[in-house]
């Protein structure tokens, strides 16, 4: 006898094994991808002749770090006459207005008005851009000296339309903050795979960089979308522009550093996420729109459910065992049971398989994402067992997703 | 406007390395149990030698018109750590999820043989009890993991006075394995549903709590 008969596997491990399918399905093409495109990472393309580019810098209450923001873009490696800053306050009722009034450079232009959001207020400054590119620059972000320079050679292919950089977080402090700092080197290389995969679909606030001509032909940011970054990206794929990402341009920036910022932040932009899928559902599963249409959203639709299911499996089970442990309580109260540490070959699950391939899965994707990001593995810092936390951070993700539908479907306002 | 590229040759290839790291994933999780299965039969097989050398012991004893009761003793006292053992880890292996996963022909042959190993041993108990003024205090449990809702509770009663009484033998049997030898005992003690218990030669049916059981432990044993 080599092999035990197979037996009748439940509704619930079908539906389990059907989660791991995907979840390795994923992997290994990321993996794969990864492989064939990985010498295309770090390449740098050369500046012909160095750009105009303006700076678009919404301001909202960012009285605390709108003057580093605006100073790490003054001070970046580039041209100087090339660079142009547009700041928008945005109807702020602290010191922002007054920090735009002490602004005294001439290659900054303040607009003051009403406070109407966000895309708005971009849209507004867009109107006056004549340079031949233009950055989204959140107030509460600073790119590195080199951005400029690394990012705009990537738009020698005319039919690119939108370039995304590397963000990072800047100084984590909080746990939810160094949680944040994983997922951001993970989200580095992620972003990379997804737009060498022709399907990047978000087109990060701090740091994106447009083809001024091309923004304004399709009209700049909406206004009405929760996500205007996201909603911005599905439309260039509408129209049929290309998305490319550079992690050689780093954009520092401040992140929620409280449970509650994270979860309302979050809770917004996986919400936002879905109302643009919706708003876009014509792009599922129509080949027109290549990798995207076809895999990606309808996949990541899949995604949503593997994440419920995943947290709800455990926490079913968790509670069945409770409530069984309750039930014997009462029956005979409580006892002492003995407890042998002698290793039995029947305490392994016929999963650990899968557990110790998800494991290995994990090491390689935090090495790639490492690798991707430029951080060494260094011992002697203390962000390298920020890693950890990878075991903590799927609860956390899977709390915002389901968080988000849930908001969604009953339309609940995210105020907590 | 930009023409995407789809690519499904990726997607197919991809498919086909995921199916293969599944089929690897069944192939393995199947080997696995079948170690497990082997370690149950590996210690179901142990017993057997043992009870194989006890039994002729005890038939030589018989022969010799020796007293047997050195032979009975023998064969209780050395067996029951092992049986208990087993008893154990069969319990631990068929509430986990795996036991239905895979094996689960192999498993029932198992289970019969163990079953019927338990009747042997109970039979012994038994004869000691008859010929040497021994008393022991035996329970035979028959269940089923189907359609019983009273069987986990009676489970848990019967797990807690082990552990109260350690020197109570309690002898599961399973009335799904539609064993004739099963079938026998129960009805000679006209037993029809389950859960029920028969505790020193005398039948209950149904559920008995933890107290009603412990009553009928400690109570002296009438025999005629």
């Amino acid at each position: 006898m080599m092999f035990s008969s197979i037996g009748y596997f439940g509704i619930f491990d079908t539906v389990q094994l059907l989660c791991y399918f995907i979840m390795v399905y994923c992997s290994i093409l990321w993996f794969i991808v990864f492989i064939k495109n990985h010498y295309k990472f770090f390449v740098d393309k050369p500046i012909k002749n160095y750009p105009s580019v303006t700076f678009l810098i919404p301001a909202y209450n960012e009285k605390k770090f709108l003057p580093k923001c605006i100073n790490s873009v003054l001070n970046l490696d580039y041209p100087k006459n090339k660079i142009k800053i547009i700041c928008i306050n945005d109807g702020s009722t602290d010191k922002t207005s007054e920090i735009c009034k002490n602004i005294k450079n001439q290659r900054v232009i303040v607009i003051n008005k009403k406070n109407t959001g966000k895309a708005d207020s971009l849209n507004t400054a867009l109107k006056l851009v004549d340079t031949e590119f233009v950055v989204s620059m959140d107030a509460d972000s600073f790119p590195k000296k080199d951005y400029l320079k690394k990012i705009i050679g990537h738009f020698d292919n005319k039919e690119i339309a939108a370039i995304s950089p590397a963000m990072k977080i800047n100084k984590p402090q909080t746990f939810m903050q160094q949680i944040q700092w994983v997922e951001y080197i993970f989200s580095i290389y992620l972003r990379k795979l997804f737009a060498i995969f022709d399907c990047q679909y978000v087109l990060p606030g701090p740091g994106s960089i447009y083809r001024t001509d091309k923004l304004k032909e399709i009209g700049g940011w909406d206004k009405h979308s929760l996500v205007e970054d996201t909603e911005l990206a599905f439309r260039m794929y509408e129209k049929g522009y290309k998305i490319e990402n550079c992690i050689n341009a780093y954009v520092n920036t401040e992140s929620p550093a409280t449970f509650k910022e994270l979860f309302r932040q979050r809770v917004r932009w996986y919400r936002g996420y879905l109302q643009t899928t919706l708003q876009y559902k014509h792009l599922l599963g129509n080949s027109k729109y290549g990798n995207l249409g076809l895999f990606i959203l309808p996949i990541n639709f899949a995604w949503i459910f593997i994440l419920g299911f995943l947290f709800f499996m455990p926490l079913y089970t968790f509670i069945k065992n409770f409530l069984e442990y309750l039930h014997t309580l009462s029956l005979v109260g409580f006892e002492w049971s003995k407890w042998t540490l002698n290793f039995d070959i029947l305490y392994v699950s016929s999963y650990s398989y899968f557990f110790v391939l998800f494991f290995l899965m994990g090491i390689i994707t935090v090495l790639l994402s490492l690798y991707t990001s430029g951080e060494k593995i260094d011992f002697k810092t203390k962000k390298i067992f920020y890693f950890g936390y990878l075991f903590i951070y799927p609860f956390l993700y899977s709390i915002f997703w389901i968080a988000a539908v849930v908001y969604e479907i009953f339309k609940i306002d995210n105020k907590w | 406007m930009v023409k995407r590229k789809i690519d499904a040759q990726l997607y197919i290839i991809v498919f086909f390395i995921t199916l293969s790291v599944f089929v690897a994933g069944l192939f393995l999780g199947s080997i696995l149990s079948n170690y497990k299965l082997s370690s149950l039969s590996e210690d179901l097989e142990s017993l057997k030698r043992m009870r194989n050398t006890q039994e002729t012991n005890i038939l030589l004893l018989d022969s010799l018109d020796k007293k047997i009761c050195l032979g009975l003793n023998t064969y209780i006292n050395d067996m029951l750590p092992e049986i208990e053992n087993l008893a154990e880890r069969v319990a631990y292996y068929e509430r986990s999820a795996d036991s239905k996963r895979f094996g689960i022909k192999e498993y029932e042959d198992i289970k019969k043989d163990y079953n019927l190993l338990l009747i042997r041993y109970w039979i012994m108990t038994n004869k000691l009890e008859e010929n040497c003024d021994e008393n022991i205090v035996d329970v035979i449990y028959f269940y089923s993991n189907k359609k019983c809702d009273d069987c986990k509770d009676q489970g848990i009663y019967l797990d807690s006075i082990k552990k109260q009484y350690p020197e109570t033998m309690i002898f599961a049997l399973d009335k799904d394995l539609n064993l004739s030898t099963i079938n026998i005992l129960a009805k000679s003690f006209n037993i029809t549903e389950v859960p029920s218990l028969v505790i020193n030669g005398k039948s209950y049916s149904g559920l008995k709590t933890k107290r009603e059981i412990i009553e009928l432990i400690t109570r002296p044993n009438q025999t005629n």
